[in-house]
């Protein structure tokens, strides 16, 4: 008898052979004539071929008795992405229809805690109908095991969760509390309660994609950091991010050689900021023409446009990029773009990501809208995050820093390492028809043509403040740089600070204004 | 502009709507503009609307105010400010992206670009018109 047919070995082949099986040839069919893939083929295409340790293939639910199916409608284990080892769980919708139970949030935890304990990041693919109404509270407790575990393991490992199915009702929760959200265009559905809840207590007539499919949720809500049009190319997504960040907190994020030389001049960008103020421009032309070449990945591109974030690498240094951008609503901060920016730079902050700023900003957007919504306590939460940031911190002006809004976007005044502006910047306590309006309000009401009296002393202060060069005098701006030189200012600076000796004071945790 | 008559506590007041799905409501009351903040939900609780329970007894039919102001296809003013151009008319196909129009605010020309391809079926708003947060600019369908 040979070694390939030791009857011990045929039998955990044929065991091994069921449980692959998942729910049957039958829901398989079923799941791929949705246009979906099963959970392991899943994994098949996220991982480096054959890296795909499974574990507990074979544990099942004690409620089931004999309808129990190998593994519980959930795969979990490790594997190894461009060769860096992740953990991964894959929800099996064709088994009970991907349902919690108590087994099988034991398994998601299971791999949490071994991603947590050896520092690697954990990837869910999630397609799951929810709790497993057949066990009864002991579901609840396993989201909960769950959930700790997310929070437990925030700012530890990174955590991606990648939505293929559905996720509905407090199971959004744990997605909610990983780092990044990757949303399958048309098959994905997130929501706290579904569309015939809505319409029972509120009214409104709305369908599942509608309420909370991927677009839903990367243009109105800002839950999806990403949308992708398909599962292959949502799984693509996952192992481009991973090629940002370090594997946890201690480790430096991975460096990629570049094919960009770190000098590279962009002459575009002596001539981006249009002379006339009121007119704006692309502030990503600035992004693509200062990091390394087809590196920019935005992050949350569709929702809260007035601010850019994103990772990018300087000179093969991943890096996390904060903008705002005149585009879209002049660039102003909101509410939106305070949760967007603070969320990103606290997440750059646990990686270990430099943090370079642009900023070019009218001020905070006014009305009852943003008052009465919170903006003084979301835009304190940019200020918190800043601060809080050990990482490097650069920021460069490109334009309008007025304000309040000039000192919560990475000024030097709440912790920037290095402040740069372009010549194009115009740094000044406020705009100059608000200043002229407030300090010559006698002045003009006594001229004989107000007016004109006005527009000369509104021409004569821009002339005299909207530019960087009285922030220069004081040494707040560190230098003044020729745009098309960015790139290499930046990429010396990033060397220059490579190490920044900065600790927090001793606290337990700091309360973020929320 | 739709024209109501309404009766409050016995007085009538004839009241002109330019589009009652703006919020706020831009409403003339007997000559006096006013801006009312339609209370969507929970009557009786917080701050009562400036007009409250209507009585409307004469033509056109009242319209319900609409549960969500903004109807499916609508392109909204992302921040308050003023029309100062507009780039299209009703019957023009666009594109995702395409400039609709020019709102000035904040000191800044911020175009305003279609989010959704489709053909342009109503522009709500005219040239020089102050919108708020929100405000229906066109409706965009297939």
């Amino acid at each position: 008898m040979d070694q390939m047919t030791d009857p011990r070995v045929a039998a955990l082949h044929a065991k091994q052979a069921r449980a692959q099986e998942g729910g049957g040839a039958d829901r398989i069919a079923s799941q791929h004539a949705k246009g979906k893939q099963t959970a392991r083929e899943r994994i098949e295409m996220l991982l480096d071929p054959g890296t795909f340790q499974e574990l507990q293939a074979f544990m099942v639910s004690p409620t089931d008795g004999e309808n129990a199916i190998a593994g519980d409608g959930v795969v979990t284990g490790y594997g190894e992405v461009d060769g860096r080892t992740v953990y991964v769980y894959a929800q099996d919708f064709t088994v009970y229809g991907g349902s919690v139970s108590l087994t099988h949030a034991r398994k998601i935890v299971r791999v949490q805690e071994m991603a947590m304990n050896s520092g690697c990041p954990i990837i869910g693919l999630l397609d799951s109908g929810g709790a497993r109404i057949q066990e009864g509270v002991s579901s609840l407790q396993g989201y909960g095991e769950i959930f700790r575990r997310n929070a437990l393991a925030s700012g530890v490992t990174p955590q991606i969760s990648v939505m293929l199915g559905p996720c509905a009702g407090g199971a959004s929760y744990s997605p909610a509390l990983t780092d990044f959200i990757i949303m399958t265009d048309k098959t994905s559905v997130m929501f706290i309660t579904g569309p015939d809840v809505v319409k029972s207590v509120t009214g409104e007539v709305i369908d599942q994609q509608s309420l909370g499919g991927a677009m839903a949720h990367f243009t109105k809500s800002g839950v999806a950091s990403f949308v992708a049009e398909n599962e292959e190319a949502s799984l693509a997504l996952v192992r481009r991010l991973l090629s940002y960040l370090p594997a946890n907190n201690i480790e430096d994020a991975p460096y990629v050689p570049p094919s960009d030389h770190p000098d590279r001049i962009d002459l575009r960008l002596n001539t981006l900021v249009p002379e006339d103020p009121n007119t704006p421009y692309d502030m990503r032309v600035a992004i693509e023409g200062v990091f390394d070449l087809g590196s920019f990945l935005e992050v949350q591109a569709g929702w809260a446009q007035n601010a850019v974030v994103g990772f990018a690498r300087l000179d093969g240094q991943p890096v996390g990029v904060v903008a705002q951008q005149p585009m879209y609503m002049a660039g102003v901060i909101d509410i939106d773009a305070s949760d967007k920016i603070c969320r990103f730079v606290s997440f750059c902050d646990a990686f270990n990501l430099p943090v370079i700023t642009f900023v070019d900003s009218p001020g905070f957007l006014p009305g009852t809208h943003q008052e009465h919504g919170g903006i003084i306590r979301h835009g304190a939460k940019i200020i918190y995050a800043y601060v809080e940031a050990t990482v490097p911190k650069i920021s460069v002006v490109t334009r309008k820093a007025y304000g309040g809004a000039y000192v919560v976007m990475s000024s030097k005044g709440i912790g920037a390492d290095l402040h740069f502006a372009w010549p194009s910047a115009e740094i000044a306590v406020m705009g100059a028809e608000g200043a002229v309006n407030i300090l010559n309000r006698r002045e003009i009401s006594q001229a004989e043509d107000p007016e004109a009296a006005r527009a000369a002393l509104i021409a004569e202060y821009r002339e005299k403040f909207a530019n960087p060069y009285r922030a220069a005098d004081e040494g707040i701006v560190d230098a003044v740089i020729e745009p098309a030189q960015t790139r290499a200012v930046l990429v010396a600076a990033l060397r220059a600070l490579r190490e920044p000796a900065r600790q927090m004071p001793s606290k337990k945790h700091g309360v973020m204004p929320m | 502009m739709p024209v109501y008559r309404v009766t409050v506590a016995g007085k009538e007041y004839t009241v002109e709507v330019s589009n009652p799905r703006e919020r706020p409501v831009h409403a003339v009351v007997d000559g006096e503009p006013l801006e009312v903040w339609v209370e969507e939900e929970s009557p009786g609780i917080g701050m009562a609307p400036v007009v409250t329970a209507p009585t409307v007894v004469a033509s056109p039919a009242p319209q319900a105010p609409a549960r969500t102001a903004v109807a499916a296809g609508d392109v909204t003013a992302p921040l308050p400010g003023v029309v100062t151009v507009i780039s299209v008319k009703v019957g023009d196909a666009v594109k995702p992206g395409q400039d609709l129009c020019i709102l000035e605010a904040m000191k800044m020309n911020n175009p305003i670009r279609a989010t959704f391809g489709g053909v342009v079926k109503t522009v709500y708003v005219t040239i020089g018109q102050q919108v708020q947060h929100g405000t229906p600019l066109f409706l965009i369908a297939d």
